[in-house]
């Protein structure tokens, strides 16, 4: 895929047939997904006027497609726009036409024509005890990540597998599998973990980057503060139930129809942090929660091993769930212990569940 | 309570729920709130508060505002009980670019609720917007430069 380095994102919408008004549009759109006020899509506009189109090389590695599948159903009203025109993705085996030979000769351009200043995504874990267990064209993915990487401008892991190790990494862990922060040492590297990560998480960082040819701020795990800035529980519209004390305590009772917090049937909302309460599913029909499942706590490390998806978080976690239940029964300050007790919780990358246990 | 609980005699519409939950026109909204439950967040007064002196501001100082519907967490039914509480003024205007957008004046003289549709035709984006005109509805000069052009070619001899 050829790419005219002088066009910027404003001439290739103008090239097709888009009016100043819809340029508007896609910017006020854009500055919503980078989750920035709308009074900065003028902002977004005038950097967008200048932003010049990204080279992109998205390579996957032991993964599911989930995230893939996440980007391309999101429907957005610029995705489109965002990987057809504002960026150009010169290899995505899954989503690029071309195979086989033809495949790997694009990537070989991209990196040569783009060296320095490409971006490059990876979701999946690397199996790094056991390189053999997953190569593209011969190529182990560990020493296909390392050459690559070499000549990128910066790194997002895309989904918890690369982020954090993820499925791929539960208990016995066969592969070894491990996160990309393992292996990229001398690069940016953004973690966009989920599982999927939320559509939007993953456009915010390229619009980003695109726009203002920065990186998001990061938290302490890389994530995107602007994202995953806070808790599902800060942002959940159950919390009333759960600063009254009014809880579900099985799948079918009557606080589970009446629409009572999860917290005792599993949800990890206090300890997780991602947008999914704020920006929800499926062109935001809908999340977990609102779906009567509690959070799983997918952005999170370790989230695959680190107790059971039905146990309360405070059997584990906070020390015997009658005090957080007589907390939360107590009124407000619950919320303020939930979310004092997550920050504490954060857990660093790659920790060994089973030790934590002990 | 801030809520109507389902009756668990009403097994009518779960039923309806779990028949349309699988079916191509995806599940029945109605019955996905009877089991959801009607839950109040608090955000829509908040919303509304907001509304409220962001107008006062403009008729002080001209001060414009923005809100960003869908960067607040709010539980189900509530964006609607949000815009029904804004009601419909007497504008309402429309383009068609990158898919469908829609300026539609609020009950409230100052407030425009502005959305943003996909190409598909799904809410990509809601903002409520406290101006006097929004800067959507006006002709943008590069627009109307390449207008200008397109006459001019058009009465060219
Ligand atoms: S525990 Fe879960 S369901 Fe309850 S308020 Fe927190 S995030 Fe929402």
């Amino acid at each position: 895929m050829l790419v005219d380095p002088r066009a910027t994102v404003a001439d290739m919408l103008r090239a097709r047939g888009i009016s100043r008004r819809g340029f508007m549009k896609f910017c006020a759109t854009t500055a919503s997904l980078m989750a920035l006020a709308p009074s900065m899509t003028p902002k977004v506009a005038e950097a967008l006027q200048k932003a010049r189109r990204t080279s992109v090389i998205w390579l996957p590695f032991q993964e599911c497609t989930g995230c893939k599948e996440s980007l391309t159903r999101a429907g957005g009203p610029t995705l489109e726009n965002l990987i057809f025109d504002a960026i150009s993705l010169d290899y995505s085996e899954t989503l690029m036409a071309a195979a086989g030979h033809q495949a790997e000769e694009a990537m070989k351009n991209a990196i040569r024509e783009n060296w320095g200043n490409y971006l490059l995504l990876v979701d999946g874990s690397l199996p790094v005890d056991v390189p053999e267990y997953s190569v593209i064209g011969g190529v182990s993915n560990l020493e296909m990540l390392k050459e690559v990487a070499a000549g990128a401008k910066a790194v997002v892991a895309i989904g918890t597998c690369s982020a954090f190790g993820g499925l791929p990494a539960a208990r016995p862990n066969p592969t070894g599998a491990r996160p990309i922060s393992d292996v990229v040492k001398d690069k940016p590297l953004i973690n966009v973990p989920g599982c999927p990560p939320m559509p939007i998480a993953i456009t915010s960082v390229l619009v980003h980057y695109l726009t203002f040819g920065t990186l998001p701020e990061l938290d302490h795990l890389n994530r995107p503060k602007s994202f995953f800035g806070q808790t599902i529980h800060d942002r959940c519209y159950r919390r009333p139930f759960y600063e009254r004390g009014q809880f579900a305590e099985s799948f079918d009772d009557e606080g589970a129809k009446a629409g009572w917090c999860l917290f005792k049937v599993g949800c990890k909302g206090p300890t997780t942090y991602n947008g999914c309460a704020t920006y929800k599913w499926n062109l935001g029909a809908s999340w977990p929660v609102e779906s009567g499942h509690g959070c799983l706590g997918c952005s999170e490390p370790n989230f695959w091993d680190w107790q059971g998806f039905y146990n309360p978080l405070s059997t584990t976690q906070w020390g015997g769930y009658a005090q957080i239940g007589a907390a939360a029964a107590a009124g407000a300050a619950a919320g303020a212990v939930a979310a004092l007790a997550a920050r504490r919780k954060q857990r660093p990358v790659g920790q060994d569940v089973q030790e934590e246990g002990k | 309570m801030p809520f109507e609980a389902l009756d668990p005699r009403d097994a009518g519409r779960l039923e309806a729920l779990t028949a349309t939950a699988s079916g191509a026109h995806g599940p029945d909204p109605e019955a996905c709130e009877s089991v959801r439950g009607r839950v109040d967040s608090g955000n829509v007064p908040l919303l509304l508060n907001e509304v409220r002196y962001a107008l006062e501001r403009l008729l002080d100082d001209g001060t414009t505002h923005a809100i960003d519907v869908r960067a607040i967490p709010l539980g189900p039914g509530e964006e609607d009980r949000l815009l029904d509480a804004l009601g419909r003024g007497e504008l309402r205007a429309e383009f068609d670019s990158l898919g469908r957008s829609e300026v539609q004046e609020c009950a409230y003289p100052g407030v425009w609720c502005v959305t943003h549709y996909n190409e598909a035709g799904h809410v990509a984006g809601r903002f409520l917007e406290v101006t006097f005109t929004p800067a959507l509805l006006a002709s943008p000069p590069e627009d109307v430069r390449t207008g200008l052009e397109r006459l001019a070619a058009e009465l060219a001899p």
